[in-house]
Formats: structure tokens, C-alpha cells, sequence
């Protein structure tokens, strides 16, 4: 009996159960082009599988991780729940005081601001900004130090890449400095620092 | 330091990942470095072959990590962490290209594919062994076939990735693209054949 469609396409693909399997290949001894076809379908998945790599190593492995579990602590950091303010028993004499009291102090406290406001806008003063130093506008800056890795590791997301001839600026400039792996000019984004 | 994991990957490692998965359930960060460390390489590798973008798939495998910790409570026993991995890089690489300019629009028309329409005696299964380059380097065949991947629309591509690289069966493809084994079994029809196509005028070009 002729296998359906569906088995047949299992069957190429080494899919089926070991009985489905046995009928099929009873059936395909008789018909040798399937057989054929069967053997292809296994070459093309072998050389698929050898030339594109199911499984590569991760570039900057070690900081891969760190990055990662960083980002996933912050995440638990800020999910935990915090538990309810517990507010002290407050007695319904106190209570009724505070109630009173509460809009006065409010009413006082925006007076003050607002005097204060005034006084210190007059004087002259210098600033306190703090001034945050970025190459170029629409970086940003993060800094990993990674352990296991002994290093540290400053990201500048949205750095334009670096073009390929400044390799051979900087050495010429600096002969000690190795710049032999090309696949590290690729993160030109990621700054390695030596411990 | 960390262990470089096998390249390998998963695999018989699946038992194993019940444990570190349901001790990761728990909030055990270890647990959940060891997961990663684990399955990083595949995903890596799968997202990459997607998006031929090294620096982008590194970012993307980094957002699936995060997903699937966010994501953990959600994950059922029953299911294959791999395949359930597999699920979320296929969402995390969906959203990247719709974020891209849709080249590939209206190329894929689910309803043209219709599993019936398929004859098994045509199954065209592509072939780089058989031609007169047959010896050319890995490298240099490596970037014909990356080349050709890159003209299918990306459902076509994922779907030769996921089977043909990542060893993935009809069901498991099934799961992470949320269609039918049907839908896969044709898909895979088309996008096999259009690379057969590409392949082979790749090779009379040279020739």
C-alpha cells in the first residue's frame, strides 16, 4: 500500500516512528527513486548543518553573561514588592489635631518655598549642574566591570563605527598597540580596559 | 571564570534543563546563568543566520535571555525549553524585521500554500555537492548559500534555518512559528525551491 502525502514527507525527513519508518522503507525497496530522494534531503540537512553553523561561539562571551545577568538584577531589583508602610495606631484625640493642623502647615510650607525661591533667584550664584561629557550627541554611556572576566568594559551605544584605515592610523602612530584581530574591530562599540 | 559552553548546544542536556529551569522558576540567578550559558550559542547562531548582522544578533540574543527570564513563570514542564527558546528568538527576529523596511512584502501569501497543492514526488530538495565547483572551499560556499537565504523573505529563511541548521522537526517548527505542521511542510516546499533556484543560477553564473 502506498504511503499518504504527510508520511511520505516524513519519511524524507527522517521523522517518523521506527515501525512507520520499517513500512515506508518496505514500501521504497520497490521504488528506488524515492530512495534517491531520501538520500539528498540527508546530504542537503548534513551540509546545511557543517557550513552555516548551528552553533557558534558567542563573540565577548564572558561579557555577554555579565551584561546579561547585570540587566536581569536590575529587573528583580525593581520588581520586588515592597511591603505595606505599616502606620503607627494613632489616637482619635491626636488624630483630629493633626487633621487641623495639616492644612496650615501645607499653607506654610509653600510660603517659605516661595520666599526662599525669590531670595536665592536674586543672588547671583554659580551653577551646580552637573555636566555630563558625551562625544557625540545621542550616546550613552554604560560602564560593566565584569569579575570572572577581570576587566572592564565601557559600551557606547550610538558611536558611529570606525572606519578600517584608523587601525592603521593608530598603529603607525603607537607600534606597541596590537590591533591584530579584525573581528574586534567589529565591536568598535565595546571598549575593553585592561585591569 | 565561566566555562565556554560546547558549541553543540542542548541536545541530550534536556533533562538536565528541567532542573535549571525549575530551579530558575525559583529566582535562582545561577541556575539561569547556567541556562544561558547553555543554549546562548545556538540562539546566537540561529538569530544571526536571520538577521546576517553579527553586532544585531549579539543584541537580540541578549533580548531573548531577558524575555525568557521575564517570561520563566509562564514556561510549562511539559514543553521543550529549546523549542520554547526557539518560540521567543522567533518573536524577538519577527519584531527586528517588521521594525526594517518590509522588502519582502506580500511575497509570502499563506494562502497560495495550500498542503494538499504539494506533490511529495516533487520535493525539491537543493544540492551543493554535485556541480562542477564541488570542491570549492566551505567559506566561499558558505556565502552563496548566505547570499541566497538573503533573497527569500524571512519566513522562507527561518523555516530552512530552523530545519536545515538547527536539526529542528516539522512539530517543533510548528510550535515556535505558532502554525501547523502543514503550513511548515509547505513552506518548507517553497522556500527549498526557490533556493534551488537561486543556488543553481548561482552555480551557471560562475560556470
Amino acid at each position: 500500500m502506498n504511503p499518504d502525502r504527510e508520511t511520505l514527507l516524513l519519511w524524507l525527513e527522517d521523522e517518523l516512528s521506527l515501525d512507520e519508518q520499517k513500512t515506508v522503507d518496505a514500501w521504497a525497496a520497490d521504488h528506488p527513486e524515492w530512495l534517491g530522494k531520501r538520500d539528498s534531503a540527508r546530504r542537503w540537512r548534513q551540509q546545511m548543518g557543517q557550513i552555516m553553523e548551528p552553533a557558534a561561539a558567542m563573540p565577548y562571551g564572558e561579557f555577554f553573561q555579565s551584561r546579561l545577568m547585570r540587566s536581569i538584577e536590575q529587573c528583580v531589583q525593581t520588581t520586588v514588592i515592597l511591603p505595606e508602610p505599616v502606620s503607627a495606631p494613632v489616637s482619635s484625640k491626636n488624630g483630629s489635631w493633626r487633621k487641623w493642623m495639616l492644612p496650615f502647615s501645607v499653607a506654610a510650607a509653600m510660603i517659605m518655598g516661595f520666599i526662599g525661591g525669590r531670595q536665592w533667584q536674586d543672588k547671583p550664584h554659580r551653577s551646580k549642574t552637573l555636566v555630563t561629557y558625551t562625544p557625540e550627541e545621542g550616546v550613552k554611556a554604560e560602564f560593566f566591570e565584569t569579575s570572572p572576566a577581570e576587566g572592564t568594559v565601557i559600551v557606547l551605544n550610538g558611536v558611529e563605527a570606525l572606519p578600517d584605515e584608523f587601525a592603521d592610523i593608530v598603529s603607525a602612530a603607537t607600534p606597541s598597540l596590537d590591533l591584530r584581530d579584525s573581528s574586534e574591530k567589529k565591536h568598535d562599540g565595546a571598549i575593553l580596559v585592561a585591569p | 571564570m565561566h566555562a565556554e559552553p560546547p558549541l553543540g548546544g542542548a541536545g541530550a542536556e534536556e533533562t538536565d534543563d528541567a532542573e535549571l529551569v525549575s530551579r530558575s522558576q525559583t529566582g535562582d540567578l545561577k541556575a539561569y546563568d547556567q541556562l544561558v550559558m547553555r543554549h546562548r550559542n545556538r540562539i546566537f547562531a540561529m538569530i544571526r543566520n536571520m538577521t546576517h548582522h553579527e553586532a544585531d544578533a549579539w543584541d537580540l540574543t541578549q533580548d531573548v535571555f531577558i524575555k525568557a527570564w521575564n517570561a520563566l513563570a509562564n514556561f510549562e514542564a511539559k514543553a521543550k525549553f529549546t523549542t520554547w527558546l526557539y518560540r521567543i528568538a522567533h518573536n524577538v527576529v519577527y519584531d527586528w524585521n517588521r521594525k526594517r523596511k518590509h522588502e519582502f512584502a506580500g511575497e509570502l501569501n499563506d494562502e497560495i500554500f495550500d498542503n494538499e497543492r504539494i506533490d511529495p514526488a516533487a520535493v525539491a530538495i537543493p544540492h551543493v555537492g554535485d556541480s562542477p565547483d564541488e570542491k570549492m572551499a566551505m567559506g566561499e560556499l558558505k556565502s552563496k548559500i548566505e547570499a541566497a537565504l538573503s533573497k527569500i523573505s524571512p519566513e522562507h529563511r527561518e523555516i530552512v534555518i530552523l530545519k536545515d541548521v538547527q536539526g529542528l522537526a516539522y512539530k517543533e517548527i510548528a510550535e515556535v512559528m505558532g502554525c501547523t505542521i502543514g503550513t511548515v511542510m509547505s513552506r518548507l516546499f517553497y522556500a527549498r525551491q526557490k533556493l534551488q533556484t537561486l543556488l543553481r543560477d548561482e552555480y551557471e553564473s560562475r560556470s
